[in-house]
C-alpha cells in the first residue's frame, strides 16, 4: 500500500515537474523579451519584435500554472513506471560523443562512442566492433567521397 | 511538363534519386525511425548536387518512407512510420498465413496507384487554389495560418489538445530566436553570432523525432533479434487481380485520404485510419472480417496514405502551410533550394518540375519498394542495439553536415532530450513542430496586416476570406471547449 503511495506521489512530482518546465521556459521568453531593443526605424503601427515574445512568453506561464493546479486539485496523474535508466545512460554516453567529437575528430569519437553504446545495449563486443566499423566507413564513403561533405576532423581540423 | 518528365531521366539525377528513395525503404521500414527522420536526414546529402537532384531526392523520400513504414507493420507488427499504424492489422494478420510477401506487393502497388492518382488531384487543384490564394491579404493569411496551426494541434494531440497547444506556443516561441525578418533586431542571441539565424530547423526535428525516439527505445534488453519475419512467394498476377476486384475501394481510399491530408496538421496517419474506417463502414458483412486478415484493411490505409502525402501539398505549395511533419520539412528544403511556396510558385514553373517529380517518384517506388521488401526488411531483424547505436551517429553526422557546425549537434541533442522529456510528460511533438512552422508566419501577417492596415485590427474581419476563416476558428475552439467541458462532466 505504502508503496504504492510512494510511486503515485513520484508519478505526481513528475506530472507538476512537467507543469514547471512550461513556467520556466515562459518566464525565460518574457523577461527576455524586455531585453529585444525597438528599432528607431520602427513603423509606427508595427508592434514591434518584442510583443510576440511577450504574448508567448505570457501563454505558456498561464498554461503551466493551469497544468499545475489542475494536477494539484484532482491528483490525477498518469502512473509511467518505465525505466529510464537506459535513456539517462545513453543520453550521457550521447552527450560525451557530441563532447570528444569536434576534439578526437568524426572517426575516433564515433568508434568509441558506436563500440560502447551497444555493448551498453547488450550487443557482443566482437559484433560491436564490427558494426561501428562497418557504420563508419559507410559514412564516411556516402559523406566524404560521394558527397564531399567534411566531417569533424581531429582537433577541428 | 512532358519535357520536365524526360529532363529528369539524365543518370546525375536517376542515381542519386535511387538511391535516396532506397534510403527511404530502409528508414521507412526501421522501426523507430520515421518518414520525418528519414527526409530530414537526407538533406544534408542532397546539398551538393543540382537542384533537380536535390529535390529529387527529398520528395523520393518523403513518398518512399511512408510505403516503406508497411514493412515492419506487416511482418512484425511494428508499424516503421505511425501513417502504417492501420496496417498492423490486416496485413500482419495476411503476413503469418504466409502471405507476407504477396500483402507487400499489393500494398506496394496501391501505394503507387494511390500516390498517382493523389498526385493528378494536386495537379489539378493546386493551381485552382493557387489563383484564389493571389487575392488573400495578410489578414487573411493570418487567420488561415492561425486556423491551420489550431486545427493541426487539434488533430495531432490525440485528445490531449491542452498540452498540444502548451507545445504549439513553446514551437512558436523557438521560431522566435533569431533576427526578427521586419526589423533585423535580434531577438534572444545573446551576442552568440551562431544563433542569429535562429534555431536551426532541420536539427531540430531530426532531435525530435529521430534522437527523443532512440532515447525513449534504448530501456531494457537491446539485444534480441526479430527472427518471426514470415515469407511467402509474390504473386503478381493474383495481387493485380486483388487490386481490379478491390478498385472502388483504393479510389474511395484515396479519396478520403487527399481529402484528410490536405488539412493543414491531419497527415498521413489520420488519413490512413480515415480510409480504413470508411472501408469498414461501407463493407456489409466483411469475409474475413477487418482485422482478421481482410484485403480491404490493406488496401484502403495503405491507398490513402501515399494519396494523402500529396494532398499535404496543397496547403504547403499554395499556402506555405505544411500539412504534416514530413511536408514541413520538405518546405523548409524547397526555401533552401530558393522555392518559395505560394502563388508564385505556379508562375515560376517550379510547380511543374515538383509535380514532375512525385510523379516520377510513384513509378519509381516499385523497383525501389520491390528491392526494399526483398532485401532490407533484413534491417529490422538486426539486435536493436545496433540499429539504435547507428541512428545516433547519423543523427549526429546529418546534424552537423548541415552547416558544418557543432553548435547544430548540440541543437540536435537539446532537442532530443526535449523531446524525451515532453513524451513522458504526454506532451504531443507533432503540435511543437507546426508551432515552429507556423509562428513566424503568424507574426509576419499580423504585423504586415497592423502596418498595411494603419494599426487598426477591425479590418482583420473586413474581407469575406477573414470573416469565414475567423469564424471557422472560433467554431474548432468551441468545438473543442465544449468537448473538454463534456468529457470534464462524464468524469
Amino acid at each position: 500500500m505504502s508503496q504504492i503511495k510512494a510511486l503515485r506521489g513520484r508519478a505526481l512530482s513528475r506530472e507538476l515537474a512537467g507543469a514547471c518546465i512550461w513556467i520556466v521556459l515562459g518566464l525565460y521568453f518574457l523577461i527576455f523579451s524586455y531585453q529585444i531593443r525597438e528599432p528607431l526605424t520602427l513603423n509606427k503601427f508595427d508592434p514591434g519584435p518584442s510583443l510576440l515574445p511577450k504574448i508567448m512568453g505570457v501563454l505558456l506561464i498561464c498554461g503551466g500554472v493551469y497544468a499545475a493546479t489542475k494536477t494539484l486539485a484532482t491528483r490525477d496523474c498518469k502512473r509511467d513506471d518505465r525505466n529510464s535508466r537506459g535513456s539517462r545512460l545513453l543520453a550521457a554516453t550521447v552527450f560525451f560523443y557530441i563532447f570528444l567529437l569536434p576534439v578526437l575528430g568524426f572517426h575516433i569519437a564515433t568508434a568509441i562512442f558506436g563500440v560502447f553504446s551497444m555493448v551498453i545495449m547488450s550487443v557482443g563486443p566482437g559484433k560491436s566492433l564490427i558494426c561501428t566499423l562497418a557504420i563508419i566507413a559507410l559514412i564516411h564513403f556516402v559523406f566524404v567521397n560521394l558527397f564531399a561533405i567534411p566531417l569533424p576532423g581531429f582537433m577541428g581540423s | 511538363m512532358i519535357d520536365q518528365l524526360v529532363s529528369l531521366l539524365d543518370a546525375q539525377i536517376l542515381i542519386p534519386w535511387i538511391l535516396a528513395m532506397t534510403f527511404g525503404i530502409f528508414v521507412g521500414s526501421t522501426p523507430g525511425l520515421t518518414a520525418t527522420m528519414a527526409v530530414a536526414l537526407i538533406i544534408p546529402l542532397s546539398y551538393p548536387l543540382e537542384r533537380e537532384a536535390a529535390l529529387a531526392m527529398v520528395i523520393g523520400v518523403s513518398f518512399t518512407a511512408i510505403f516503406a513504414g508497411d514493412i515492419p507493420a506487416t511482418f512484425l507488427r511494428i508499424p516503421g512510420t505511425p501513417a502504417s499504424a492501420a496496417a498492423t492489422l490486416d496485413a500482419h494478420r495476411l503476413a503469418t498465413q504466409g502471405k507476407g510477401k504477396q500483402t507487400l506487393l499489393v500494398n506496394l502497388l496501391c501505394s503507387t496507384l494511390g500516390g498517382i492518382i493523389g498526385v493528378f488531384l494536386l495537379m489539378l487543384i493546386a493551381k485552382q487554389l493557387a489563383e484564389f490564394a493571389l487575392q488573400f491579404s495578410p489578414y487573411d493569411y493570418f487567420w488561415l495560418c492561425l486556423l491551420g496551426l489550431f486545427l493541426g494541434v487539434t488533430v495531432s494531440s490525440g485528445g490531449r489538445t491542452g498540452l498540444g497547444l502548451l507545445a504549439a506556443t513553446v514551437g512558436f516561441a523557438f521560431a522566435l530566436v533569431g533576427v526578427d525578418p521586419l526589423t533585423n533586431q535580434s531577438r534572444f542571441v545573446f551576442n552568440y553570432e551562431e544563433m542569429s539565424q535562429g534555431l536551426n530547423f532541420i536539427p531540430a526535428m531530426i532531435g525530435l523525432f529521430g534522437m527523443s525516439e532512440v532515447l525513449k527505445t534504448a530501456i531494457g534488453d537491446s539485444s534480441r533479434t526479430d527472427k518471426q519475419l514470415t515469407s511467402g512467394p509474390f504473386h503478381l498476377v493474383k495481387s493485380l487481380g486483388l487490386m481490379v476486384r478491390h478498385l472502388p475501394t483504393i479510389v474511395q481510399s484515396v479519396f478520403t485520404g487527399t481529402a484528410i491530408g490536405a488539412l493543414p496538421g491531419a497527415g498521413a496517419d489520420i488519413a490512413a485510419w480515415g480510409a480504413y474506417g470508411v472501408a469498414e463502414k461501407t463493407t456489409s458483412n466483411p469475409t474475413p472480417a477487418f482485422g482478421k486478415g481482410n484485403w480491404k484493411g490493406v488496401i484502403a490505409p495503405t491507398s490513402a496514405n501515399n494519396a494523402a502525402v500529396a494532398a499535404a501539398w496543397i496547403p504547403a505549395l499554395v499556402f506555405g502551410i505544411p500539412g504534416d511533419a514530413v511536408t514541413a520539412i520538405v518546405l523548409g528544403a524547397f526555401i533552401v533550394y530558393d522555392i518559395t511556396p505560394g502563388p508564385a510558385l505556379f508562375e515560376s514553373g517550379n510547380a511543374d518540375l515538383i509535380f514532375s517529380i512525385a510523379l516520377m517518384t510513384q513509378v519509381l517506388l516499385i523497383p525501389a519498394g520491390l528491392i526494399g521488401i526483398s532485401v532490407f526488411s533484413q534491417v529490422a531483424r538486426l539486435p536493436k542495439g545496433v540499429v539504435l547505436t547507428a541512428v545516433v551517429i547519423f543523427s549526429v553526422v546529418g546534424s552537423f553536415a548541415m552547416n558544418s557546425s557543432i553548435v547544430d549537434v548540440w541543437v540536435m541533442f537539446a532537442f532530443g532530450v526535449f523531446g524525451l522529456i515532453l513524451e513522458r510528460q504526454h506532451v504531443p511533438l507533432a503540435p511543437l513542430i507546426l508551432g515552429m512552422i507556423l509562428g513566424p508566419k503568424i507574426e509576419e501577417y499580423l504585423r504586415k496586416g497592423l502596418i498595411i492596415s494603419s494599426g487598426n485590427f477591425t479590418e482583420a474581419f473586413a474581407s469575406g476570406i477573414s470573416i469565414i476563416l475567423s469564424s471557422l476558428l472560433v467554431l474548432i475552439v468551441f468545438a473543442s471547449l465544449l468537448r473538454a467541458f463534456s468529457s470534464y462532466q462524464g468524469k
